[in-house]
């Protein structure tokens, strides 16, 4: 009886761990500058979400690398504000995040 | 600490020990033990006569002058204001196209890839801490970004959190995981034509 009840939790405990991983996904995307040559990679951008279908509230900043890309790990599903921090207030974008490995959101033309 | 750090160490504290056994006995050599130290020192009555007070003496300011080197190894945080001008003939880059770097603090990996960064830190008068963000970036990779953080301050989201231990009076902090830095090639690629197009809401100016 008891390893009855041990399994089925060693079970619960696996399905809800499979759940949360599932459910969270990595927000990528890449920020843009144009100038006189061209289009160009906006480095060392800090860019953050904010929950709007929950209460958790916004994430750390997260800054875009040398190739304008930025990459939020572990955000829920939902709908979030996206913000790019080039000027305070930042800029926002509304997007969905989906429950899937990535989420990549166009590039953005930023000042 | 690597093992270099370590011999440097035991080395500095070796000479300020041992060096000033030179002057010393030079000084007990003309004073023909003359030399007398009495008087309060760190909260003891010291009295302390011939070579051994001259040994004393000059490792008392040996010590200082060793110390005050060794400090210099801490870093302060300094503003620094200016302006960058452009000198050319045709077209202008945009101001907002230069990248800038600071060196140091050099942050190297070392080749069996472990690190050991020297990370400055902004902290406020009330105590908090704004920690920067470590990015990694190899070319075809996935960069490897390290959240710094306060163990008692975990965010719940939007971060990737390497278990780590955090000594505040010593301003250490030692990951417990490696930080990964994944392949391109063995992800889905980032389409910025399949990209969710995401909807500008009013103020971005």
């Amino acid at each position: 009886m008891r390893n009855h009840i041990l399994l089925g939790l060693i079970a619960i405990a696996t399905v809800m761990t499979a759940a949360d991983l599932s459910a969270s996904s990595m927000v990528r995307g890449r920020l843009i500058r144009t100038g006189p040559y061209g289009q160009y990679p906006a480095a060392g951008v800090a860019v953050s979400v904010y929950a709007l279908s929950s209460n958790i509230g916004r994430s750390p900043t997260s800054y875009t690398g040398s190739d304008g890309m930025y990459y939020i790990p572990n955000v829920p599903g939902g709908r979030y504000k996206l913000e790019v921090w080039v000027s305070n207030p930042p800029w926002a974008f509304d997007i969905t995040v989906y429950e899937q490995q990535y989420t990549d959101i166009a590039p953005i033309v930023v000042p | 600490m690597d093992t270099s750090d370590a011999v440097l160490i035991v080395g500095t504290r070796a000479l300020i020990t041992l060096l000033p056994l030179i002057p010393a006995y030079v000084l007990f050599a003309a004073l023909k033990s003359q030399a007398r130290v009495t008087g309060p020192f760190s909260g003891l009555k010291i009295q302390l006569g011939g070579a051994f007070a001259a040994y004393f003496i000059v490792l008392i300011v040996v010590s200082q002058g060793v110390g005050a080197e060794i400090e210099r190894f801490h870093y302060h945080t300094w503003k620094v204001t200016g302006e960058v001008k452009f000198v050319a003939g045709g077209t202008k880059p945009e101001y907002a196209q230069i990248v800038s770097y600071m060196r140091p603090p050099e942050l190297p990996v070392r080749s069996d890839g472990t690190f050991e960064f020297d990370v400055p830190v902004k902290e406020f008068a009330n105590g908090q801490l704004e920690w920067p963000q470590l990015s990694m970036e190899v070319p075809g990779f996935e960069p490897g970004i390290i959240h710094l953080y306060e163990p008692t301050k975990k965010p719940v989201y939007g971060t990737r959190l390497i278990p780590e231990d955090y000594d505040r009076a010593h301003r250490l902090i030692a990951l417990k995981e490696p930080v990964v830095i994944r392949s391109k090639a063995d992800v889905k690629p980032y389409d910025a034509d399949k990209a969710e197009k995401p909807v500008a809401l009013a103020g971005n100016q």
